[in-house]
C-alpha cells in the first residue's frame, strides 16, 4: 500500500511550528560559549513574540478548524489559550535574564525546556484528542521536573524536581489509566465524540452511567487535580514553589496551570451536564476544599514563596467555580480568569526576585518591612499584585472574580458564590498583611538591595499596565473569551 | 465454560502475572523485586498475545522486559552500591496502601461486575493477524503522525533532562 502524504495546512499552525523552530535555534546556539544565556534569553522573548503576534492573527481571523484528522483544534479558545501561555513565557523570559547569574546557573538548557513546556501546553490546549492533551501533558511535565531542579547545588531545588517528579508520575499514571478506561466505555478517545455519545436527542445515553466511564472520568480529575493543585491533591505544590528557583516557581503557578485548566474545561464544561449530578457535586465539593483549605494555610505562612504557593491553589478553587457553573458564561469567564492570574502571579513572584541581597532572597514576609518608603518601585508593584490577587477594583483580579461569580450565579451554584465571597475575605488579610509590613513596620535590620535589573522592571511594568488595563477595560479580553465559548456552541 | 488448551493456557499466564505482582510488593529484597517485576512484565506480553496485540506483545518483551528492567537493575546497583538493599515498610505505609489498593481493587471489581459488554464476550474465533503492518501505516499516516511527532520532541525533552541532571558540575 502506497504511504499518502498527509494534507496539512501549514499556516494554521504557525504558532506551534514558530516555538518548535525557536527551541532548535535555542538548542543549537546554546552549545557554543560564545552565546551568553542573555542572547538566548532575547531569542526566546523573540521567537515566543512571533507565535504570539501569529495567534492573535489567526483569532481576528476567525479561524475554526482541525488538524490532523480532527486531533488539533485551531479555534478560537484554543487561540485564546495559546495567548495566556505566550505572555506568561515572555515574561518569565524577561523576569529570567537578570536572574540567572553566574557560576553553574549560567549552564545548560533553561530557556529551551521552557519553549518546550510552553509547546506542551499549547498542545493541550488544541487537543482535540485525549492521546494529544495526554502528550501535551507530559511534554509540559517532563520539562518542569529538570527545570524545578535546576539549581543542583541547593539541595531544596533538588528536592523540590525529585517531589515534583514522583508526584507527577503517579498523576499521569492515573490520568493515563482515566483515559484508557474512558476509551474502553466510549470506544474513541476524539473528546466531542465522546461528548456526543453522552446523549442520544435530548435523553442521557446508557454510556453517561456507566459505572466503566464514570470510573475513567473520576481518575481523569484525580489527574488533572493533581497538575492543576486542587485540594486534596495539592501538598507537591508549596515544596517545589518553594525549592525550585523562584523564576520557575512563577512559571509552574502560571502558564502549566492555565493548560490544565484549558484541557479540563475543554472536556467537562460540556461533559458536566450529561453525566450524574454527584459528578457536578464532586467538581463543587473540590472548589469549596481547594479555596478554603488554600487560603485558610496561607494565612500562617511566614515565607512569601509558600504565601503565594497557597494563594495560587485558592485561586485554581476560583477558577474551578467557573468549570462547576458548567455553562458558556462559565468557560469564558474561567478563561479570563486564568489570563488574569498569569499575569498577577508572574507579577508577584518577579516582586520577590527584585527583593534580592547580595546574600540571596529575602523570602521571609518580615524582610518587606519597612520597604515602603525606601524602595518605593517594590513595594508599589508589590502592593498592586497583591491588591490584584485579593481581588480590589480597579485591579484585573476585581474583573476575573466578579465574572467567575456571575457565572455561578446563573448556574444557582449560591452556595459557591457564598464560599467564594468568604474566601475572597480570608485572602485579603493576608494579602494586606505584606502591604502592611512593607508600609507601617520598622525593618529590624538594614538590609541592602542589589540594583534592579531593567529587564525585571520592564516585565513588572507590563504585567502592572496589563493588570490595570484589563481591571479598567475587561471588555477587551472578555469580548474574545465570550466569542471563543459561542463559536464553538455554533 | 469450555475449558480448552487455549483457555488453560491464559489461565496460566494469568496466575503467573498476579502471583509475581504479589512478589513486587511483598518481598524484602528489592533485587528479587525488580526480577519478579520481570515475569510480571512477561506475564502481561502474554495478554497482550490473548488480545491479538502481537505487535505490543513483542514491544512489551523488547522494551519493558529486555530494556526497563536492565536499567531498574543498573539503578539498584549504582545508587545502593550492594545488591542485597532491604526494603522496610512501616506498618502505618502498610495500612494506607493496603486500604487504598483494596478501595481500588474493589471499583474496578464493580466496574467490571456492571459493565455489560464484558458478559457477554465470547471467543468468535478469528485467528491471530498481524498487526505491525496496520499499526505503521496509521501512525505514518494522517490518523497517528501528530502524536507519532510530539512524541518525538517529548524523547528530546528526556534526553535533555536526563544530561542536565546527570552531569557534572560545571565551574568557572
Amino acid at each position: 500500500m502506497p504511504l499518502e502524504i498527509p494534507d496539512i495546512n501549514w499556516s494554521l499552525l504557525m504558532p506551534q511550528l514558530v516555538i518548535v523552530s525557536t527551541l532548535l535555534i535555542v538548542l543549537v546556539f546554546d552549545m557554543f560559549d560564545a552565546i551568553s544565556k542573555k542572547t538566548l534569553g532575547w531569542m526566546t522573548i523573540v521567537g515566543a513574540g512571533i507565535a504570539l503576534w501569529s495567534s492573535i492573527d489567526l483569532l481576528q481571523a476567525g479561524t475554526d478548524q482541525t488538524q490532523f484528522n480532527e486531533m488539533f483544534r485551531i479555534d478560537s479558545y484554543s487561540l485564546f489559550f495559546n495567548i495566556i501561555f505566550l505572555v506568561s513565557t515572555i515574561l518569565v523570559a524577561l523576569v529570567s535574564i537578570s536572574y540567572l547569574g553566574s557560576g553553574d546557573k549560567k549552564q545548560g538548557p533553561y530557556y529551551l525546556l521552557i519553549l518546550l513546556a510552553t509547546l506542551g501546553m499549547m498542545l493541550m490546549a488544541a487537543g482535540n484528542e485525549l492521546i494529544i492533551v495526554f502528550l501535551g501533558l507530559e511534554l509540559m511535565s517532563l520539562s518542569l521536573y529538570v527545570l524545578a531542579s535546576y539549581f543542583r547545588e541547593s539541595p531544596a531545588s533538588s528536592e523540590a524536581g525529585m517531589k515534583y517528579l514522583l508526584l507527577g508520575a503517579f498523576a499521569s499514571a492515573f490520568f493515563l489509566y482515566g483515559i484508557a478506561l474512558v476509551y474502553g466505555a466510549a470506544g474513541t478517545t476524539n473528546i466531542p465524540e465522546i461528548i456526543s455519545k453522552l446523549s442520544v436527542g435530548d435523553q442521557l445515553s446508557l454510556l453517561s452511567e456507566s459505572p466503566l466511564f464514570l470510573a475513567g472520568i473520576f481518575l481523569l480529575i484525580v489527574g488533572f487535580g493533581f497538575k492543576v493543585a486542587i485540594v486534596p491533591f495539592h501538598q507537591w505544590a508549596p515544596d517545589v514553589y518553594e525549592g525550585a528557583p523562584t523564576t520557575i516557581a512563577a512559571f509552574i503557578s502560571a502558564g502549566p496551570k492555565a493548560a490544565g485548566f484549558a484541557a479540563f474545561l475543554t472536556i467537562f464544561v460540556d461533559a458536566l451536564p450529561k453525566l450524574p449530578t454527584q459528578a457536578t457535586g464532586v467538581i463543587v465539593l473540590l472548589a469549596m476544599l481547594t479555596m478554603t483549605v488554600g487560603n485558610v494555610i496561607a494565612i500562617a505562612q511566614t515565607n512569601i514563596k509558600r504565601m503565594l504557593a497557597y494563594s495560587s491553589i485558592a485561586h485554581a478553587g476560583y477558577v474551578m467555580i467557573g468549570l462547576a457553573a458548567a455553562n458558556p458564561d462559565g468557560k469564558s469567564s474561567a478563561m479570563l480568569y486564568l489570563f488574569i492570574y498569569c499575569v498577577m502571579n508572574i507579577g508577584a513572584f518577579g516582586v520577590v526576585i527584585m527583593a534580592r541581597t547580595a546574600d540571596g532572597e529575602n523570602l521571609m514576609i518580615s524582610d518587606y518591612a519597612g520597604l515602603g518608603f525606601r524602595k518605593p518601585l517594590l513595594a508599589m508593584f508589590m502592593t498592586l499584585m497583591l491588591l490584584s490577587l485579593a481581588g480590589f477594583p480597579p485591579t484585573a483580579g476585581f474583573v476575573g472574580k466578579l465574572y467567575v461569580f456571575k457565572s455561578a450565579v446563573e448556574a444557582r451554584h449560591y452556595w459557591l458564590v457564598i464560599f467564594g465571597a468568604i474566601n475572597t475575605a480570608i485572602s485579603a488579610f493576608y494579602y494586606l498583611r505584606v502591604v502592611v509590613t512593607m508600609y507601617m513596620r520598622e525593618p529590624e535590620e538594614e538590609l541592602e538591595f542589589k540594583p534592579y535589573p531593567p529587564t525585571l522592571v520592564i516585565g513588572l511594568v507590563l504585567a502592572a499596565i496589563g493588570i490595570l488595563l484589563i481591571g479598567i477595560l475587561p471588555s477587551l479580553l472578555l469580548d474574545q473569551a465570550q466569542s471563543a465559548v459561542q463559536s464553538a456552541l455554533l | 465454560m469450555e475449558f480448552t488448551l487455549k483457555t488453560f493456557i491464559f489461565y496460566g499466564f494469568a496466575l503467573m502475572t498476579i502471583a509475581s505482582a504479589l512478589a513486587v510488593v511483598t518481598v524484602r529484597n528489592i533485587v528479587h523485586a525488580a526480577f519478579a517485576l520481570m515475569v510480571t512484565l512477561f506475564g502481561v506480553a502474554g495478554l497482550y498475545v490473548f488480545l491479538q496485540a502481537d505487535f505490543l506483545a513483542a514491544t512489551q518483551v523488547i522494551v519493558y522486559v529486555g530494556g526497563i528492567l536492565v536499567l531498574i537493575l543498573f539503578g539498584v546497583m549504582m545508587t545502593s552500591g550492594r545488591l542485597e538493599m532491604r526494603i522496610h515498610i512501616e506498618r502505618g505505609q502498610l495500612l494506607l496502601g493496603g486500604g487504598i489498593s483494596l478501595a481500588l481493587l474493589m471499583l474496578l471489581l464493580t466496574v467490571i461486575a456492571n459493565t455489560p459488554i464484558w458478559k457477554n464476550l465470547t471467543d468468535d474465533g478469528t485467528q491471530l493477524a498481524p498487526t505491525t503492518e496496520r499499526i505503521g501505516q496509521l501512525i505514518l499516516n494522517e490518523k497517528f503522525l501528530l502524536p507519532f511527532e510530539v512524541v518525538s520532541v517529548l524523547l528530546l525533552v528526556a534526553l535533555i533532562g536526563a544530561a542536565l541532571i546527570s552531569r557534572k558540575e560545571v565551574r568557572d
